[in-house]
């Protein structure tokens, strides 16, 4: 953490404001993740130009009855829904969304033979806005997934990686290499998970990674898995 | 000062009745919900309503504010952001994306966007007249007029550095830096006089 100067103090307020293009929107979102000072000097400005929007009026008294009727139906299983809306809002974008993301593909070389042929999984990860962060992609014969950054800033943090299947509760990859490219051999146990359909993400973390293998960061990437 | 002290308490109960409703709806608790849209339903709406001067539009947005709310809420962190700030930064945000989705956005002329951020356009507001809200007004009408209304319609209009470059036909960097320099003036005169 360092002290913020001028140019940073007006970056937070260019974001407020919602001056900045999505390129820039994406690093100072991952800025605010990972250096409190300047997510104060956000937040400070967000209660400075509040009052531009200051004034009360009550909204017609159908329209809590049209939200509601909009929620997701309530079912049992609150947990796993509870899990899955918490990886959603840190995400910013909902799951399905995650998959407008840019997904690579890989040329795929014809006329060579592999044992039990199972078509390689990959997965862009973006940030909000659609921006590359990094790019995974996975063999399934051997469990060999190959993590390469193209534009991630974890500040003094550390990159750790997640898998969400379907049930929406994450599992950790492990922390990643921020600046090279990190092949992890996935957990025997974990690799049921990494299918298509399944979801990769990226939160900053302390040394070590996340303590009790619970995310104390914000999502600061994620995209879908992708069978090419 | 006890009557500061009082007003203080009021307000310090009430956000840490909001936080503990919105972290409660961040675990799926619909009453708490509830309580939050009874809670802060007129402050958002007055939000859509600076952002849509159509009413329609403006319930839209108040509607598509509160699922978002909904499903964002487990975000929420106590800790970084207080809860109606966050509140309206999410329901901002949302309808600015709404505007830009409709190609609304940053296309206010100055008088426009003056007449937008009139503090009391709305015949039923209920406005309180805060120190905090004159501060902002006082020091915007501080800065040159057409900083002031390049910040309103930032904030309130959804233009971006780009669409104001185009909208003035001046280069981007001039913009910006003209920008820049008005948000530190007021930024200054926001925190000297506080």
């Amino acid at each position: 953490m360092t002290m913020l100067d001028e140019n940073d103090v007006a970056l937070a307020a260019e974001y407020v404001l919602g001056l900045l293009d999505a390129a820039s929107t994406v690093t100072v979102e991952a800025r605010i993740a990972t250096d409190p000072l300047f997510a104060a000097e956000v937040e400070a400005w967000r209660l400075r130009f509040q009052p531009m929007l200051d004034g009360d009026v009550t909204p017609p008294a159908h329209l809590w009855k049209s939200i509601e009727n909009a929620l997701p139906q309530a079912t049992g299983q609150d947990v796993t829904e509870s899990k899955l809306l918490f990886w959603r809002s840190l995400t910013g974008i909902s799951v399905s969304a995650a998959a407008i993301l840019g997904i690579l593909f890989l040329q795929k070389p014809d006329n060579i033979p592999v044992p039990a042929p199972q078509a390689p999984l990959i997965a862009a990860l973006g940030s909000e806005t659609g921006v590359a962060s990094l790019t995974a992609s996975y063999d399934a014969n051997t469990g060999r997934m190959i993590i390469t950054p193209v534009s991630l800033d974890t500040g003094n943090l550390y990159p750790e990686l997640w898998i969400i299947p379907a049930d929406g509760t994450a599992r950790s990859l492990g922390i990643v290499g921020g600046k090279s490219a990190t092949a992890i051999i996935v957990p025997a146990n974990l690799r049921q998970y990494v299918g298509s359909g399944g979801t990769l993400a990226i939160t900053p973390e302390p040394e070590g990674g996340a303590p009790g293998g619970k995310a104390t960061g914000p999502v600061i990437a994620s995209g879908k898995i992708a069978t090419l | 000062m006890a009557t500061d002290s009082v007003l203080v308490d009021f307000d310090t109960a009430r956000r840490a009745a909001l936080t503990d409703a919105l972290l409660r709806t961040g675990k799926g608790d619909r009453s708490a919900f509830e309580s939050v849209y009874k809670a802060t339903s007129a402050k958002l709406f007055g939000v859509c309503l600076r952002i849509f001067a159509d009413r329609n539009e403006a319930e839209e947005a108040l509607q598509d504010a509160f699922i978002t709310i909904w499903n964002r809420a487990a975000s929420f962190e106590a800790g970084r952001a207080s809860p109606i700030s966050w509140l309206v930064t999410v329901t901002r945000n949302r309808a600015i994306d709404r505007l830009r989705a409709k190609g609304k956005a940053g296309l206010a002329s100055l008088d426009e966007a003056a007449e937008i951020a009139d503090p009391v356009p709305l015949a039923e507001a209920q406005l309180l007249s805060k120190g905090e809200d004159d501060l902002l007004h006082g020091c915007i009408d501080g800065l040159d007029r057409r900083d002031a209304h390049f910040i309103r319609s930032a904030f309130i209009g959804g233009a971006t550095y780009a669409d104001l470059a185009t909208r003035e036909g001046e280069p981007l960097g001039t913009i910006k830096s003209r920008i820049r320099r008005a948000l530190l003036k007021l930024r200054t005169c926001m925190e000297g006089a506080s």
